[in-house]
């Protein structure tokens, strides 16, 4: 069932209840006011009856009285009986066929007013109106009224009523209909017209109906559907310009935006509150973090360092940055003010991090020439000074066999002794200027290398309380190495170690390997190394233990020969912790 | 049909609701009624309703029509029934006589009689006695006579009347017979000496006879007869002197605390004050209420009677 049926039905069933009730309530307020009519007509009646007969009653004229009741039921039909009693109880006359029914006897005595009952009698219900005859002087006039006249002109009133109604409502509903079809085809009209606009057809023209409303309704339409034709054609001819224009600027913002995306410098366009409202590639790979996750962000939060939007920066700062991917790099910062909807500012985002590093090995490369020539200088030098200093040693060996004095012989080996000093310190230069020149290439074990290295040390360095930790064993690392160069590169930072420690600790060595590298790690709880320094202590000459007679070449002799096998050294350290080296030596190389 | 029960149930709701205060409103009538089958009938002649013992009865001389003097004899049975606790009736007497034999014989205890039907009545029987006479509007217990004739009528005196035809009212009227005969006579007009006369048996039947010019002259209550004067229907030839009003006697055979009740219920009566509604009481001897009166206050009036009436047809 259709929901207008649905509707419809309802109206009806509703519409029948209610027209029901509204008969049931019709009915019921018409048979009491009708009944009440009656009654009151009844006792007017019955009191004129009374009136008219008192002198008769008076007189005993039974046949006047008799004349006078026959008469007034024959003007009144609804008047069932009429029956009469004396002053002294005896029934004077009465109408009923069949004779005076027994249920009537004393059944409504009158008292001095009018009274009435209702009886319902084997011919229907009866409204009996009954008082006194003769009043002062007694008696009973008696009158019934049936109510089924009433009924029946109350039921025919009904009727005429009820048929009336649901001829009024079908003529209505008719006219209704009718009226509806008049009115509503023009509507349809209408309405098929702003379908057929809707379908784009603006030179659809409605039929004119009449000069009434919906005549003037028409005739605005169609003046409506000319306008609109006009205005859509109007509209036509401004879109097709919007679209050239459109992708002329779509095809500018594309090239804009290669443009943008192709340039080697990270851009960032910023809000006046310096909010990132764009964000090309090459600012992605700088900064590490996409496009999306930017916008809308602060650029301060981005950059990690404070950006002041206030002056245009045309020269640039340098900053140090660490990325989101964990990237160290070099970047300038330009900050450029726009004059574009987009934004207040720009940021431009250079990369200077090759250019840093090259100025970086470029100082380092000229201060290593400038060690080699310091370094063959010295060789020469050392070479120089050797040959007298051990001409200088011999002859005052010579001199120490032979002399008997003394004071004289403690002069002579305090000479020695600085001699042999110096013979030292001429061979770690020349030590340092031969490394990488003749590396060996041996097959040795790195393990049995570090406990020669670690028994060396102890025996220079007795007098501290060490432990040592070794987490290695012997034939599992194997290299092709110099093993004169590597046994001085542990030693000399075992014997850091060693002093690092001062006189107590724990040395742990730990070796550990892949496919292609063997890794040494020597680890001390010394006192560490202050982080300015760590990144100095491979250089020549740069000591920390000055006036101790250390020249400062060791970690530079040890680094240089590491170097010249192709290897590695780190180091990681913690000042009042204790400092770890990581040599990483190739299992083999070719030199 | 399940998104829609709601919409069903507020609707049954409504309709329900609807039919609920229309039966409210309009209930089913319940038929308390009496069962009554008109086919059983009585086959025998009963009384319907029989008379009761402790009602009394009440009669009155016939001087209006019946149906005037019901008017205004049954409001005073309504208030004695009040007044006295027990239920008082009229027994309708069309004459005079009647009035007499129902007295005498105690079919009725009271009755309001002239003062010629009381003579009568205690000649008769012997056993009716005054116990209050009727006042006027001006509180006085005396009444006259009036002779009348039409307003263009010749006769100017009660002597024009003589071989003139005359109306009387009842025969045992006071104010209608005897006063009138008493005028009459006085004015040395004898029966014999009328045209011809006639007892037509009440005041106003004696009128309408004089007004419609049956008879020449007649004679009729004061108080009737200045109320066609003055709408110009008759002339007053004549009025008597003052004699006793008309009276309410009762059968002294009836218990003596019932008369004592009557009596102190007629004196508290007072139609010109607080009982003004009674329906034409005006046009009865009493119009002022009553007062106590004995039989010495009527001597006058037995030898009257023996005399104009008792005399005439005993």
């Amino acid at each position: 069932m259709m929901l207008k049926h649905k509707m419809v039905f309802l109206f009806v069933v509703f519409l029948i209840g209610f027209g029901l009730i509204n008969v049931y309530v019709v009915w019921r307020e018409i048979t009491t006011s009708i009944t009440v009519e009656m009654l009151n007509f009844g006792k007017e009646a019955v009191l004129h009856l009374r009136e008219s007969m008192i002198e008769d009653v008076l007189s005993n004229n039974l046949l006047t009285i008799q004349d006078k009741v026959e008469s007034f039921m024959k003007r009144y039909p609804q008047v069932r009986y009429v029956y009469l009693i004396g002053s002294d109880g005896a029934l004077i006359l009465h109408t009923f066929e069949k004779g005076f029914p027994k249920s009537l006897m004393n059944l409504n005595t009158p008292d001095s007013s009018l009274s009435i009952k209702t009886i319902l009698t084997n011919d229907g219900k009866v409204y009996e109106i009954s008082t006194v005859l003769v009043p002062g002087v007694g008696g009973e006039l008696h009158v019934g009224l049936s109510e089924e006249y009433v009924l029946h002109h109350v039921n025919k009133a009904i009727m005429n009523m009820v048929f009336f109604g649901a001829f009024v409502v079908g003529i209505g509903g008719v006219t209704v209909l009718v009226s509806m079809r008049v009115i509503i085809y023009p509507l349809k009209e209408l309405e098929e017209g702003v379908k057929k606009i809707m379908m784009g057809f603006y030179n659809h023209r409605i039929k004119i109906f009449g000069a009434d409303e919906l005549g003037y309704l028409s005739t605005a339409f169609n003046k409506m559907l000319e306008d609109l034709e006009m205005k859509n054609k109007q509209v036509q001819e401004y879109v097709n310009k919007l679209k050239t224009t459109l992708r002329s600027l779509k095809k500018s913002k594309e090239r804009y935006k290669r443009v943008i995306e192709s340039v080697g410098d990270g851009i960032i366009t910023l809000s006046r509150e310096g909010v990132i409202l764009s964000y090309n590639r090459r600012a992605e790979e700088l900064t590490g973090m996409k496009c999306s996750d930017a916008i809308g962000k602060r650029v301060d939060e981005i950059l990690r360092i404070p950006i002041k939007l206030e002056v245009e920066d045309p020269v640039g700062t340098e900053v140090s940055f660490r990325n989101d991917r964990g990237d160290n790099v070099f970047l300038k910062i330009f900050i450029k003010k726009l004059t574009s909807d987009y934004g207040e500012w720009a940021i431009i985002l250079r990369d200077i991090t090759d250019e840093v590093i090259k100025n970086e090995l470029n100082k380092k490369l000229l201060r290593y020439e400038q060690l080699l020539s310091i370094g063959e200088l010295m060789v020469r030098i050392a070479h120089e000074i050797n040959t007298p200093l051990t001409s200088i040693l011999l002859s005052t060996e010579l001199l120490l066999m032979k002399c008997k004095n003394r004071k004289m012989k403690e002069k002579l080996e305090e000479i020695i002794s600085k001699v042999e000093i110096c013979k030292e310190r001429v061979n770690e230069l020349m030590k340092l200027a031969r490394t990488g020149a003749a590396i060996k290439r041996e097959l040795i074990d790195i393990a049995k290398l570090i406990d020669d290295s670690i028994s060396y040390c102890q025996a220079c360095k007795c007098y501290g309380n060490f432990s040592i930790v070794k987490n290695y064993e012997y034939g599992k690392y194997l290299v092709i190495a110099d093993p004169t160069g590597l046994r001085e590169v542990f030693e000399n930072i075992i014997l850091n170690a060693f002093q690092a420690m001062r006189d107590h600790g724990v040395l742990t060595i730990d070796i550990k390997d892949d496919n292609e590298f063997v890794y040494v790690y020597i680890s001390d709880t010394g006192v560490g190394i202050p982080e300015e320094n760590i990144h100095r202590i491979f250089e020549p000459f740069f000591t920390t233990k000055k006036g101790q007679g250390n020249l400062g070449l060791g970690l530079s002799i040890a680094n240089a020969i590491v170097k010249a096998h192709r290897g590695e050294i780190f180091v990681e350290s913690k000042v009042g912790k204790g400092s770890t080296f990581i040599i990483k030596l190739p299992r083999g190389f070719n030199i | 049909m399940n998104m829609l029960w709601r919409e069903y149930l507020v609707i049954c709701v409504m309709i329900l609701s609807l039919i609920g205060i229309s039966f409210y409103l309009y209930p089913i009538e319940r038929l308390d009624s009496i069962q009554v089958d008109l086919n059983d009938v009585v086959t025998t002649s009963v009384k319907l309703n029989n008379s009761r013992e402790d009602v009394v009865y009440f009669s009155f001389d016939l001087r209006l029509s019946p149906k005037a003097e019901i008017e205004i004899y049954a409001p005073l049975m309504d208030y004695l029934s009040a007044k006295v606790g027990k239920q008082f009736r009229i027994k309708f007497a069309q004459t005079y006589e009647e009035v007499q034999y129902m007295l005498g014989t105690g079919e009725v205890s009271f009755a309001a009689i002239g003062p010629v039907n009381y003579v009568v009545t205690q000649k008769k029987y012997g056993n009716v006695i005054p116990i209050v006479i009727g006042l006027d509007s001006n509180k006085s217990p005396v009444y006259r006579a009036a002779i009348i004739t039409r307003p263009d009528s010749n006769i100017m005196t009660l002597e024009d009347i003589k071989n003139r035809s005359f109306a009387f009212g009842s025969f045992y009227s006071t104010q209608g017979h005897l006063i009138p005969r008493i005028m009459l006579e006085r004015a040395g007009v004898k029966l014999e000496d009328l045209e011809r006369y006639a007892f037509l048996g009440s005041h106003q039947a004696c009128a309408q006879a004089v007004i419609s010019g049956l008879f020449d002259a007649g004679g009729v209550q004061d108080t009737l007869a200045f109320h066609l004067e003055s709408k110009g229907l008759v002339r007053i030839v004549a009025l008597s002197e003052p004699y006793p009003r008309s009276m309410i006697v009762a059968n002294k055979n009836i218990e003596p605390e019932l008369i004592e009740k009557v009596k102190s219920a007629l004196l508290e009566l007072d139609p010109l004050g607080k009982d003004a509604n009674l329906t034409d009481w005006d046009k009865t001897e009493f119009s002022g209420g009553f007062k106590e009166v004995n039989q010495e206050f009527y001597r006058m009036y037995f030898e009257l009677v023996g005399k104009y009436i008792m005399g005439e047809f005993s």
